[in-house]
């Protein structure tokens, strides 16, 4: 007998749908910080990036409720898409593309969780690498930032990539490899220090 | 199978175009194939420093935001 953190994902949603409750925290846990690190890198907002998790997750609820979602061995993928289109659309709601205060967004990271238990100086340089890396992210192009955040922060495999970007796997390992080589050109360029030594 | 122009045989292969001939095709591999294709094109040993950079930004959603959902699960079962 397998536990819940053995199973696949399909397993799970399986569970899900014969009436096991805890087989969506099971899921949950496991893609949760991939999830919230693709909707954050979307929105830099800290409470907006909590609210539209949890709508991703209520919605990912109904759909499995409903038998609508229809398993290709890719989960993760579907939920990063529900996430995108719930980002989408609050941006096309809000009307407030460009809009986003980085003021708020940095308030928000210094008043986080996770860096409560750090004394204030490590709050600073936490927040100042924070601040740079997501700089640095959002620099590059479109197309080369999206195949960063899905493949080194939400882990897809380039097939993956490129089937939710429409490209081919070509075009995925392209568009990887430029944006690897502008983030290196930018740190350079930037002189960056991004480090807590 | 790969067709190379004669006019290609004996010029010297740039990554590039290594690369392409690599991936040329994908589209027919199996899923455990393509996971081999990952594999070799992680990236990691060329840009570890870059990769260094980008692992500095990591977070997690706060608990409560998760057990919020698992209230509303429980109480729509």
């Amino acid at each position: 007998m397998k536990t819940l953190i053995h199973l696949s994902d399909y397993e799970l949603v399986q569970e899900f749908v014969n009436g096991n409750g805890s087989s969506l925290e099971s899921l949950i846990n496991r893609h949760r910080k991939k999830v919230y690190t693709y909707i954050l890198l979307l929105v830099k907002d800290q409470h907006l990036a909590e609210d539209i998790f949890q709508d991703t997750f209520i919605k990912v609820l109904k759909s499995l409720q409903e038998g609508r979602y229809k398993d290709n061995g890719r989960f993760l993928s579907w939920v990063l898409r529900i996430a995108h289109n719930l980002v989408i659309d609050h941006f096309r709601k809000e009307k407030q593309l460009n809009t986003i205060s980085n003021d708020s967004y940095e308030s928000d990271i210094l008043n986080s969780r996770k860096l409560a238990d750090r004394n204030i100086e490590d709050h600073l340089i936490t927040d100042q690498i924070t601040k740079d890396v997501r700089r640095l992210i959002q620099e590059l192009p479109e197309d080369q930032k999206e195949v960063i955040i899905l493949r080194h922060y939400c882990g897809l495999s380039f097939k993956e990539i490129a089937d939710h970007t429409n490209v081919s796997i070509n075009t995925a390992l392209g568009r990887m490899r430029y944006a690897l080589i502008n983030l290196r050109r930018l740190i350079k360029e930037k002189n960056l220090v991004l480090s807590f030594d | 199978m790969f067709f190379i122009h004669n006019s290609l045989i004996g010029m010297p292969m740039s990554k590039t175009f290594t690369l392409n001939l690599t991936i040329h095709n994908l589209a027919s591999k199996s899923n455990e194939e393509l996971l081999d294709i990952d594999t070799a094109f992680n990236f990691h040993e060329e840009f570890r420093d870059v990769y260094d950079v980008l692992k500095l930004y990591n977070f997690d959603v706060r608990q409560e935001v998760v057990d919020n959902i698992l209230k509303m699960t429980t109480q729509s079962t």
